[in-house]
């Protein structure tokens, strides 16, 4: 048997070479994000070593949200320092200082916020020296590698600094640095001075952290004990501790981004299994015969299954080794592409168990899209042989056990989804119902294809058709092509499922999306209007001599300051803010659960739903606690909203969190005062304050969605492979038609279809089944992505809004047809191409 | 050449009754046909279309089942036969020769002659491979793909299959009707040298009386049902017989 079935396969090579491309396509994908995930864990070990290297022990403040060596965590004295240099077996110490610093360009505007540091003695400054040298003096300083290739910064050159207090000083560049990967950092700006100008430039009460180097022959663990005992009260670590502390914090980023990729490398192997189960299905009916003939001799059902599944076996293989290779190449892009610029690619690294998964993934996926059409063969009767072969090309009735499985799917899928936007109160908001609803109600649509498939074919030709009898020319070739696309509904059903499926998720992710945008939009425009918002670049605060200017500028209605922390608020964290009075009920308008936001003044607070009692205890940062009386209660669950979970009065924030400044100030300009005036005044205002920015409702509204356009379109081009591949089964279908229908080709050219008119027919029958895909998938799409939307305005005490950007989904259905008609490009050329008689 | 009742036959049918369709739709395709067919005999079944030859040798071939009746192959009834015995029953007893050859597309000549043995995890006779391949004039064309092969050439490929498991009777059905008359004489003198020279029993539907006439017997089927039967026939005869047939029955 194994004979027959390695020489059906170097017979029929041309017709599985395009389902062999659909897994191989959908194993490259699964392969490809598996191995980027590998090199980029690597790559994430061995940046860290640059952080921990030298470093045998570090102690750190008991944290409080941060991380030690977190911009913003609690701090250790100097004092302390002189105490771990004492401990014996330090071979060397010295502490991190880390605090907020910005760079300027040539604009004298902020190029790059990030972060001032300092050089530690004996190598524990925790990077490596790229070019030039360590800051030699107090006027010099060193800045990472990326920085200064983004910003063209040459070595000596006078570099301008904002510090956390918003002094700009200069400095000249003394060398560049490489910080590894580092999750403090992430991919912002570091400056890096001498230690004195490091805590007078980044403002620090003291060290983020101490670290300490062991002398010859002490173990970390014993150093960490030691210096434990030394520093009661201090969190103390092994080096190896911290470095795998920090790696997990930095892969942990990757995992999330490669889970997502293989969630899209899932739907890909999906997409893939749907058109080589088609692929296999044509196959089977169009060599009936053969298998009749083989039962006729002899052959046992057995053996003709083992023989089908042995043809899936190799095809898998084959495919799934083209697959790899090309998943390597792809991961190589990927690595490219995900590192940032200026930093190393992280180096490809070949996981064997990576590549055997991908590979088996698709050797799974083709033989199991194999098992059904090689249990219809098995069921060919021998007779068949001996009769005619038109007779044995017999389509399937759909039948009633069809339709139930349609009918139960199908409610199943309905009510989940339903119970899914109601379940408010779940973890997810209902989205796991959802998703389970969408996948169960797919399967009544797969079911159902079968049935729906003629008469909405028939529904879309109508259109073209008139159009043709109008123009009188035509007309009988898109007749021709309506009947070849209705002919075969199971073939037509399962060629324009993997397209559906496709254009569902685009539609879903994009109806989400925007809605999500649009929600934000209402949100901002209907609770939190103003005119300007100014606000540091960073993470530092707007200075209160700012707030003073902008006041005293003309043509201003309103200046409020927000202030902004995080605490703990009856045990629980959550931030924590107040507003100026003026703001209070205009600027600032959240839907009241009960009360008015008027009622905060010292002594109380307004408290987002979801805080029980009358009084709340909030906790400040030097571990007092204030009681305050609850007099609002609004809704804090919005999305994206800027009001944090409880409102208190400024004289109690300012009293209780000691702010440098406001996290950002709110204007509206004086009734009757032009745009471009109270723009110039407000920029007048902050002129002298290089960190700051004003933005209007409008910019702000962007910078919020800035992220939602690149999530889409990173979406569209990961689901746009899925589409490829289903593209791929269309482009099969079609081809395996043509060859089907070679004599009724020629009996039509022989009847005066021209080649034109021939082609013309394949390219109407694509476009047909895309036309059926992209209604199918735009309905199943807006139909879920809404069901998500309700869920999500549910949980959230209302405020969604639906959006369905209608231009954009015409640009899809767009797409998808000129796809399909490049689909049936070859297998139109091969059917013009045949000759007439035969 | 007589008829002898006490000698076991290789294939025989008893009262086959074979109905397409049901209620008062179908139609009975064969009406109680008992017939039975002699060791190392070359039979020809003729009729009209539709007169029920087809299924008569479907039926006796395992291919299909009646709906009463028996039908023995040597000792073995084969109408309630199991798939899985029918299926061994084909690989070892029967061979089969059809109107358009039905090769393998994808196997050569050789592989395609192999097949029924393959199937089965057996190797050929080396004596009888010889035999078959020198005696069908297929020693230089063994490597070829049936789509290299002329109609000719690609019958006795199918011949050759037939005959290489030393079946207990091989069927052919209308095994001339795609061949030109040079090659149709040559297939039928080859049929008739089988079963003179291996002893070989043939069974062949066929509706050409200059191809009926290679057989030993031609048995007539007219409406489902068993209508005379002609021994030692010649073209004239069976011509006469159906041409008498077509009278009786406008």
């Amino acid at each position: 048997m194994l004979a027959t079935v390695l020489a059906g396969l170097r017979y029929r090579k041309s017709r599985l070479l395009l389902s062999a491309v659909a897994v191989a396509l959908g194993v490259a994908f699964a392969a490809g994000t598996l191995l980027v995930n590998a090199s980029m864990s690597a790559s994430f070990y061995a940046g860290f070593a640059v952080g921990a290297k030298n470093v045998s022990a570090l102690a750190a403040s008991p944290r409080s949200g941060n991380p030690p060596g977190q911009p913003g965590g609690p701090t250790v004295p100097p004092a302390m320092l002189r105490s771990v240099r004492r401990v014996a077996g330090v071979a060397a110490a010295d502490g991190r200082v880390i605090g907020p610093a910005a760079v300027l360009g040539p604009d004298g505007r902020v190029a790059a916020n990030g972060f001032g540091i300092n050089v530690a003695q004996a190598s524990l400054g925790g990077f490596n020296l790229v070019s030039g040298h360590l800051p030699a003096a107090a006027g010099q300083m060193d800045v990472d590698k990326s920085t200064a290739a983004d910003e063209h910064f040459r070595l000596g050159q006078a570099v301008r600094v904002v510090t956390s207090s918003g002094v700009t000083r200069t400095f000249h560049l003394a060398g560049t640095i490489d910080l590894g990967v580092n999750a403090a950092f992430g991919n912002a700006a570091v400056l890096a001075f001498q230690t004195p100008v490091a805590v007078s430039v980044t403002g620090q009460q003291g060290y983020a952290m101490i670290v300490a180097r062991a002398a010859p022959g002490v173990s970390q663990a014993a150093l960490a004990a030691r210096i434990a005992a030394a520093a009661p009260g201090y969190e103390v670590q092994t080096g190896a501790q911290f470095a795998s502390e920090e790696t997990d914090a930095g892969s942990h980023v990757s995992r999330v981004f490669s889970i997502g990729l293989l969630i899209f490398a899932l739907i890909s192997l999906v997409v893939a299994c749907i058109v080589i189960y088609n692929t296999f299905g044509i196959l089977i009916a169009q060599r009936s015969r053969e298998f009749a003939l083989l039962r006729c001799v002899g052959a046992s059902r057995r053996q003709v299954f083992r023989g089908m599944i042995g043809e899936a076996c190799a095809v898998g293989l084959a495919a799934s080794a083209a697959g790899v290779l090309g998943g390597i190449g792809l991961s190589w892009v990927l690595g490219r592409l995900v590192t940032a610029p200026g930093s190393a690619p992280a180096p490809l690294v070949i996981q064997p168990s990576a590549v055997a998964l991908a590979a088996g993934a698709g050797l799974a996926v083709t033989v199991a899209a194999a098992l059904l059409p090689a249990r219809a063969a098995t069921r060919i009767a021998p007779v068949a042989a001996a009769g005619d072969l038109s007779a044995i090309a017999v389509t399937r009735k759909a039948g009633w056990l069809r339709a139930g499985f349609a009918v139960l799917t199908g409610g199943l899928g309905l009510a989940l989804t339903v119970a899914g936007t109601r379940a408010a109160s779940g973890t997810a908001g209902g989205l796991v119902e959802i998703a389970a609803g969408g996948c169960v109600f797919f399967l009544a649509v797969l079911a159902l294809g079968p049935l729906i498939a003629p008469p909405l074919i028939a529904a879309f030709a109508w259109l073209p058709r008139w159009l043709a009898r109008r123009l009188t020319a035509g007309a009988a070739t898109l007749t021709l092509a309506t009947a070849n696309a209705r002919r075969n509904p199971h073939r037509v059903a399962a060629a324009t499922a993997a397209l559906t499926i496709g254009v569902t998720l685009m539609t879903l992710f994009t109806v989400v999306f925007s809605s999500l945008e649009a929600s934000t939009d209402a949100a901002i425009a209907g609770h939190y209007p103003f005119d300007y918002r100014v606000a540091a670049s960073g993470t530092q605060p707007v200075p209160p001599r700012v707030i003073e200017a902008l006041s005293r500028a003309p043509g201003l209605r309103m200046v409020a300051a927000a202030y902004r922390d995080q605490t703990t608020v009856n045990g629980q964290e959550v931030s924590v803010g107040a507003y100026s009075r003026d703001a209070l009920g205009t600027a600032v308008k959240p839907a009241m659960v009960t009360g008015s936001l008027s009622a905060i003044g010292p002594g109380t607070a307004a408290v987002g739903s979801g805080f029980a009692g009358g009084t709340i205890t909030v906790s400040t940062p030097d571990a007092g606690t204030e009681r305050l009386r609850v007099v609002a209660v609004y809704n804090a669950r919005t999305y994206k909203t800027p009001v944090p979970g409880v409102l208190i009065s400024t004289a109690d924030f300012i009293r209780g969190f000691r702010p440098a400044g406001a996290a950002y100030a709110v204007i509206d300009a004086a009734p009757g005062v032009s745009p471009a005036a109270s723009r110039a005044a407000v920029t007048a205002a902050i002129a002298s304050d290089p960190v700051l920015s004003a933005s209007t409702l409008a910019d702000y509204k962007a910078s919020l969605n800035h992220q939602v356009n690149s999530i889409l379109e990173m979406v569209g081009a990961l689901l746009g492979l899925a589409i490829l591949i289903a593209l791929c089964g269309i482009s099969n279908t079609l081809t395996l038609s043509v060859i089907e229908r070679t004599r009724e080709s020629a009996l039509l050219r022989a009847l005066g279809l021209t080649r034109g008119q021939l082609r013309l027919m394949l390219l109407a029958e694509a476009l047909l089944m895309a036309a059926l895909a992209v209604l199918l998938g735009t309905a199943l799409g807006t139909g879920f992505g809404s069901a998500i939307i309700d869920a999500f305005s549910n949980s959230r005490g209302g405020g969604g809004v639906l959006s369905v950007p209608l231009g954009r989904l015409a640009l899809y259905a767009l797409i998808a047809g000129v796809a399909a008609v490049a689909a049936a490009a070859l297998p139109a050329r091969r059917a013009a191409r045949a000759a007439i008689y035969s | 050449m007589t008829t002898n009742l006490t000698v076991k036959a290789a294939v025989a049918a008893t009262d086959l009754v074979k109905i397409y369709g049901s209620g008062e739709t179908g139609v009975r395709a064969l009406d109680g046909v008992s017939v039975s067919f002699g060791h190392a005999e070359f039979t020809a079944i003729m009729g009209p279309s539709g007169s029920g030859k087809s299924t008569l040798m479907h039926c006796l071939a395992g291919l299909d089942t009646p709906a009463s009746g028996s039908v023995l192959i040597g000792d073995t009834e084969i109408s309630r036969l199991p798939d899985r015995q029918l299926t061994l029953l084909r690989r070892r007893r029967v061979g089969f020769v059809f109107q358009s050859f039905n090769l393998l597309p994808a196997l050569t000549a050789e592989q395609n002659i192999r097949l029924p043995l393959d199937l089965a995890g057996r190797r050929p006779d080396p004596a009888l491979w010889h035999q078959v391949i020198t005696r069908l004039d297929l020693s230089d064309r063994l490597r070829h793909r049936p789509d290299q092969l002329s109609g000719g050439q690609q019958q006795r490929v199918a011949c050759a299959r037939a005959l290489i498991t030393r079946p207990d009777v091989i069927f052919a059905d209308e095994p001339t009707g795609n061949l030109d008359s040079a090659s149709s004489a040559e297939l039928l003198d080859f049929l008739r040298a089988c079963v003179r020279e291996l002893r070989q029993t043939v069974i062949m539907v066929t509706h050409d009386p200059v191809a009926a006439s290679y057989a030993g017997r031609v048995v007539f089927l007219a409406d489902g049902l068993i209508s005379g039967e002609l021994l030692r026939p010649t073209p004239a005869a069976v011509l006469a017989r159906l041409g008498e047939q077509g009278f009786q029955g406008a």
